[in-house]
């Protein structure tokens, strides 16, 4: 049984924190102290906290989710926002009424489009939608099993044809799960008519069509389902009383699922990975025990952290920054890293490291600065409490994880944590991310001998290929809006499929910029999007990765369209400057580049500049491919 | 107070959204203006994870006043479960 005073205790206190304004604060306690006890009731309490918290002060987003399905799904209600808040999302929600999904996308009076949602979950079983595939699925013959999948996808059509006419709502919809005991038992899943196959044939043709328009994403429910296994599951229970056949666990899972996709949506993925070294890469303490006598290699307990190892470095590979912050001498420290046999990871893997004995929470700080990253992007794992406790305290907003334990238990621990890391593409990009962390550094080390800031720009010899989007940078262009926090203007994130969609309506223009210098490619590091109308060219987006920062990129990137201006025609510029938590950075760069204030907007401010100042010219030391050279 | 008064006040505060202080033997759903069906369910499967106890569809049906929940688990509580 949970302790019921401590949880009513939380409560008086973070109303108490609310009460005083310090909103904040309040929020940290939430999420603290549902990691720490998620159940139910405490799910109910945090989520009234979400609608009372001030999104600046806290620092929350807010998203409109609409849960639509075939079955009752209320009761998850309280359960996602309480988990969207510990991931800073205050969810505003719509639940469609009972088994209505279909009539709610096509009626204009509907609930849901009333509520216009920002993002659409779609929970669908094939008991209420394909039933002929559950029920006597051995009176089916081979055709009609098709035809039944063919209309169960092409409900998912035109659900999705309806609903874009109407709304760009990102959609996740549920996968089916076939029945416990298959019509054919032991048989079933070798016979080519088993119930097996058709859910699996079902499951293709409902991903595809999914997969055909843009923005929507589905949820591999047996992969959930095989974590908790049908007992707890399923609840016949709650399906007799309510017409909810899952339990309040399998609804917890699920809320946890679908936080996950929201984090990508709103740019709330995790970014670093910054680890302990003695007792979490690997056993022992190396100043203690020397570089050959930590865990680490073949035998248990040094196997249970090279496959901690294994795990790391797939997130390397996936794009993920691993970074050091550890209290040793950095040559012991070095020693084990270069030369250890059994090493998995090795210095190249880290985009940048803290090796010594300061405190934790400045080498942190220290850390961000290299990487340019905010500390809200970082992931810190550590097996020491102490110093967890600290890092919690002085820096709040790092997601901080305790891994201690058992050793052969952590990889499972560690695996569950990579979710925070989840993103919605994948592109090379991401497989080179951590090589463009560190050719930053040697750029630094040039910097720091260069005599002055010119000599060091150009002995960068840089190249910046401006191009228009393009199908193979539209998933790139993508990220950036999804990512990129610090030099962003505006932070619109945009999906591919919304990219797309912009690239191909007349009045817009988006291009990406690419840069290369001497120590190799930089990437794809700069999007604008503009919107042209007879007068007035308007920058909707204007953004550039933090890697790229501090080298004249963005004045290059800028004069290009301001030629591009000239060339329309039109007779000024605007660009507008949206606040964040994150970009003020760029609060001046309209104001640095000559534009004069428009009017404050309800976002932020509008900035222009006139035809007859459009006179720039580009930095000399970067070299310039503007599209159709 | 005893722990079956005191987790259901917690729980049902939690649920509701009020101070357990506010929550008396006489709540129902005609003093609690919350207390709807969908609620009722949400109550239910709270006080299931609360007090690790499983209800019948029949109990989850009759928990309709503090009084019938807190006898109802008292009762579960104490008797050794078939």
């Amino acid at each position: 049984m949970p302790q019921t005073v401590s949880q009513s205790d939380f409560i008086a206190q973070t109303n108490a924190l609310i009460a005083q304004g310090e909103h904040h604060r309040a929020w940290v306690q939430a999420r603290d102290y549902l990691e720490k006890e998620p159940t139910l009731a405490l799910y109910h309490a945090v989520a009234k906290f979400a609608d009372q918290l001030d999104r600046t002060a806290a620092d929350l987003r807010d998203v409109r989710i609409a849960l639509l399905g075939s079955f009752t799904l209320d009761p998850i209600v309280p359960i996602l926002k309480a988990q969207a808040l510990s991931s800073r999302i205050v969810a505003d929600t719509y639940v469609g009424q009972f088994n209505t999904w279909q009539q709610e996308v096509l009626s204009e009076a509907s609930g849901l489009r009333r509520f216009n949602p920002d993002v659409i979950f779609l929970a669908v079983r094939a008991e209420e939608l394909a039933p002929a595939l559950v029920q006597r699925f051995l009176h089916l013959q081979e055709a009609e099993v098709d035809s039944h999948i063919a209309s169960t996808t092409a409900a998912l059509e035109n659900f999705l044809n309806a609903l874009r006419r109407w709304s760009r709502a990102k959609v996740v919809v549920h996968s089916f799960l076939c029945p416990i005991s298959p019509a054919l038992g032991i048989l079933d899943h070798q016979s080519p008519n088993g119930q097996s196959i058709a859910f699996r044939k079902l499951n293709d043709a409902w991903t595809d069509t999914a997969k055909s328009t843009s923005d929507v994403w589905i949820i591999d429910c047996e992969r959930l389902l095989g974590e908790i296994g049908w007992s707890r599951w399923y609840d016949g229970r709650l399906w007799a009383l309510a017409k909810m056949p899952i339990s309040s666990v399998a609804l917890e899972r699920l809320a946890m699922e679908y936080v996950k996709y929201l984090r990508a949506f709103l740019g709330l993925a995790k970014k670093v990975l910054a680890l302990d070294l003695d007792n979490t890469l690997w056993g022992g303490v190396v100043g203690e025990d020397g570089p050959d006598g930590i865990q680490l290699g073949p035998d248990y307990p040094g196997s249970a952290f090279v496959e901690l190892q294994r795990v790391l470095i797939n997130l390397h590979d996936r794009g993920v920054l691993l970074a050091i912050n550890s209290k040793n001498n950095a040559a012991d420290a070095s020693e084990v890293l270069e030369k250890h046999p059994s090493m998995i990871l090795r210095p190249e893997h880290f985009a940048a490291m803290r090796i010594n004995w300061q405190d934790k929470a400045q080498n942190l700080r220290e850390l961000a600065d290299e990487l340019n990253l905010g500390l809200d992007s970082f992931v810190y794992v550590d097996d020491s409490a102490q110093e967890c406790e600290r890092i919690r305290q002085a820096l709040p907003q790092i997601s901080t994880v305790h891994l201690d334990g058992e050793p052969a238990n952590r990889v499972n621990r560690l695996q569950r944590l990579t979710s925070l890391f989840d993103t919605l593409s994948y592109s090379t990009e991401d497989r080179t991310r951590s090589t463009m962390y560190q050719t930053e550094n040697a750029r630094r080390q040039l910097q720091n001998q260069s005599v002055s800031l010119e000599d060091f720009y150009t002995s960068l010899a840089m190249e910046l290929t401006i191009d228009h989007l393009t199908a193979a940078s539209a998933q790139r262009a993508a990220q950036l809006t999804q990512r990129t926090n610090q030099f962003n203007l505006t932070t619109h994130r945009y999906s591919e499929g919304e990219i797309v969609a912009l690239a191909q309506s007349d009045e817009h223009e988006i291009y990406t910029a690419h840069l290369r210098d001497r120590f190799g490619d930089v990437g794809t590091i700069a999007l604008a999007i503009l919107k042209r109308s007879a007068e007035t060219l308007h920058i909707d987006t204007f953004l550039m990765s933090c890697r790229a920062i501090g080298r004249t990129v963005e004045t290059a990137f800028l004069t290009f369209l301001l030629r591009r201006a000239t060339e329309l025609g039109v007779r000024k510029i605007v660009g507008e400057y949206r606040p964040t938590k994150k970009n003020g950075l760029v609060a001046e760069f309209y104001a640095q580049h000559g534009f004069h204030i428009a009017a404050q907007t309800e976002g932020g401010t509008l900035w222009y500049l006139n035809a007859d100042e459009f006179r720039w010219s580009y930095p000399r030391w970067v070299q310039i491919h503007t599209p159709g050279e | 107070m005893n722990p079956v008064d005191q987790g259901v006040r917690e729980v049902m505060a939690s649920v509701f959204g009020m101070k357990p202080k506010n929550i008396d033997i006489t709540a129902s759903p005609s003093t609690i203006g919350a207390w709807d069906s969908l609620q009722h369910l949400n109550l239910a499967l709270a006080l299931e994870e609360h007090f690790g106890i499983q209800f019948s569809v029949d109990e989850m049906a009759s928990l309709n006043s503090y009084t019938a929940i807190t006898d109802l688990i008292s009762q579960r509580l104490h008797t050794p479960q078939a």
